[in-house]
């Protein structure tokens, strides 16, 4: 799968691990380190006391770390391939030397990554051109996020291999025994469970940057504050998109892996259940996912949509009834620019135990309706409105469904002004006027009506899905007489 | 070079999440979606459930004597068998507080569910001792990923 020098490239840092782990671990040679380690949270301690002795290793720690990798890529012959089989060699290793830096924590402490070395010696941005080719410069450099090999003017974030592809999620076989499928799940399990893990680790890390410079800003109104801010604000859209890729991609290929042990058949009630825990946490993970974009109303790029449209159409596979699953899939694909899916109206007349609710496919609604039509939105949400409602019959509904149906229906209106031009909105044709589309909004008019408890709370939420829906139903009768 | 602290894991097999994400914890309150709980049950978003579960997974697993991890029907067998030393009478008194433990091992779900709530990062036994005799042992465990094992299976992938 990967290239050939890249396979050689990482195996020769595989052959010297030793060596690069001694030099992860130059901090503990520092006796401040010890109190650094205690109060570090991921994050830039400001004022780190100089000392000589720190800034003399943090120099050669640097060098050390560059040198380890730059040697490594003249031993195996980089510099004779041409500039474009360079970059994606480079690339490759990148990805896997990063990856490789996720699994990393020294003295069994977990506040001891990379990171914490780059922040302890301050050497986010150090690095050092290692190779010229036709006025094009190859560098190494350390950032806080990771190791970059690329263009030396290419300052990118640091990219990382899916956590999947070493899990050997290929390894397994039917025939395995029931011990050995165990212990594969609860990998798969636990590997979930630390990505998803990091995965608020790193935006907990962004959400209190951001924190403080709009503080900063908001108690300052200088210019200085004010682009401190920016700056951080578009470093956190930037790694959100590519955290996002990035578990994505690993929840993609465990979604799969978990269809395709579903469909074997045969294994004991133990393995099934295990195999449902899998899912369902793995389930947990995607729904973080949209926080970023369904809470803080961050415009994700479009190869987030394109992931979770595979890990929808998986699941669908899975349960072709599951309504949750298929909400999500609409959603992704609209965002897309696809057609969508009239099927999706079946279910509005089906009865409620003939489909299934898996989880909640409000967070999914939210998170791109800035990008298609509002009229689709509606749609969207009015199908989504009928479930909840259909689901708690004959009860009346619950009030955190109502609210979330009223929110997910006014959720376009709320993210700020887009700041990139560029990006793409579709105008996803549909046809209000359609029957199908004004029995969905008739239908949740009507158990609005019937199916909610009369409250204060209840009362503004109500009239607020009808005020939205009610023009609609308003051009149907303008349009018949 | 482990001039200082060696932490040893804790005998339950869990780590607690890393320090920072914790003590941040508050913060990301802020992410959550107003009137939702942090403590949301895996698989749904708006639930308001609580850890229903005191016990960690390891005391729960010591007093049915069996591993954290022991398959659902392993644990159903084990309450069993339990059950059947004591006069039924008697059972629901003495082990009223190791109920919940039982389901808690035995249902994979649970089990993840309270891991999910405490905040802690199931890691395989292997990474311990095990007992002699013990219905559930290493064979089942695959070791923890690191990172010289991920650059390993990607240089041979």
């Amino acid at each position: 799968m990967l290239n050939l020098i890249s396979k050689k490239i990482i195996s020769e840092i595989t052959n010297n691990f030793e060596l690069f782990e001694k030099y992860l671990y130059t901090p503990t040679s520092i006796k401040d380190f010890k109190k650094f380690l205690i109060n570090y949270r991921g994050m830039k301690v400001p004022g780190t006391p100089q000392s000589y002795n720190r800034d003399e290793l943090s120099k050669q720690t640097a060098e050390n770390i560059v040198n380890f990798f730059i040697n490594i890529f003249a031993k195996e012959g980089l510099a004779d391939h041409s500039e474009e089989e360079i970059l994606i060699i480079l690339n490759e290793v990148e990805m896997g030397v990063n990856l490789s830096l996720y699994y990393w924590f020294g003295l069994n402490d977990r506040n001891y990554q990379f990171r914490t070395l780059i922040h302890f010696f301050e050497l986010d941005g150090v690095g050092s051109v290692f190779l010229t080719k036709n006025k094009h410069d190859f560098a190494v450099s350390l950032s806080e996020d990771g190791m970059r090999f690329g263009l030396a003017s290419s300052e990118h974030e640091p990219k990382y291999m899916p956590v999947s592809k070493v899990c050997e999620l290929n390894l397994f076989t039917e025939m395995a025994s029931e011990r050995v499928l165990f212990a594969r799940i609860r990998t798969v399990q636990r590997e979930i469970c630390l990505l998803i893990d990091d995965w608020e680790h790193l935006n907990a890390i962004l959400a209190v940057e951001y924190g403080r410079t709009f503080q900063d800003f908001q108690n300052l109104r200088t210019k200085k504050a004010e682009e401190d801010h920016l700056m951080v604000v578009s470093k956190m859209n930037a790694r959100r998109d590519t955290l996002a890729q990035w578990c994505l991609e690993s929840f993609c290929d465990f979604q799969e892996w978990i269809e395709k042990l579903f469909e074997f058949r045969k294994f004991s009630d133990d393995i099934y259940s295990e195999l449902q825990a899998a899912s369902v946490v793995l389930l947990s993970g995607l729904q973080k996912i949209f926080l970023p974009a369904s809470v803080s109303r961050h415009r994700y790029c479009e190869n987030v949509p394109k992931l979770l449209e595979r890990y929808a159409l998986s699941r669908v596979r899975m349960n072709k009834d599951d309504v949750s699953s298929r909400l999500l899939l609409q959603a992704c694909q609209s965002a897309l620019g696809k057609v969508f899916d009239a099927t999706l109206f079946d279910f509005v007349d089906k009865k409620p135990f003939e489909w299934v609710f898996s989880f909640d496919p409000s967070a999914a609604i939210k998170s791109f309706s800035w990008s298609y039509s509002k009229e689709l939105h509606l749609v969207l949400s009015a199908i989504y409105g009928v479930c909840c409602f259909k689901k708690s019959l004959p009860n009346p509904i619950d009030i955190n469904f109502l609210s979330d149906i009223a929110t997910t229906i006014q959720m376009p209106e709320t993210f700020p002004a887009d700041s990139n031009l560029n990006r793409k909105i579709y105008e996803n044709e549909v046809n209000i006027l359609d029957e199908k589309i004004q029995n969905t909004f008739k239908l949740l008019l009507n158990f609005i009506d019937k199916n909610v408890k009369d409250s204060k709370n209840t009362k503004e939420l109500c009239q607020f899905i009808i005020k939205n829906l009610q023009p609609t139903q308003e051009a149907l009768n303008g349009s018949i007489s | 070079m482990d001039q200082f602290h060696e932490e040893k894991h804790e005998e339950n097999m869990i780590v607690p999440r890393r320090r920072a994400a914790s003590e941040i914890k508050l913060l990301r309150l802020e992410l959550i979606p107003k009137g939702k709980t942090p403590c949301e049950e895996i698989g749904s978003e708006w639930s308001s459930a609580q850890p229903a579960e005191n016990l960690s997974p390891s005391k729960a697993a010591a007093c049915l004597g069996i591993e954290v991890w022991a398959p659902a029907s392993v644990v159903k067998k084990r309450y069993k068998t339990l059950q059947l030393r004591y006069p039924s009478d008697q059972f629901v008194e003495k082990h009223i507080e190791w109920r919940p433990s039982a389901d808690l091992l035995g249902n994979p779900l649970s089990r993840l569910n309270w891991f999910w709530q405490s905040g802690f990062i199931p890691l395989p036994e292997s990474s311990l001792s095990f007992k002699e005799n013990s219905l559930w042992d290493k064979e089942n465990a695959e070791p923890i990923l690191d990172s010289y094992i991920a650059l390993k299976r990607l240089s041979e992938l």
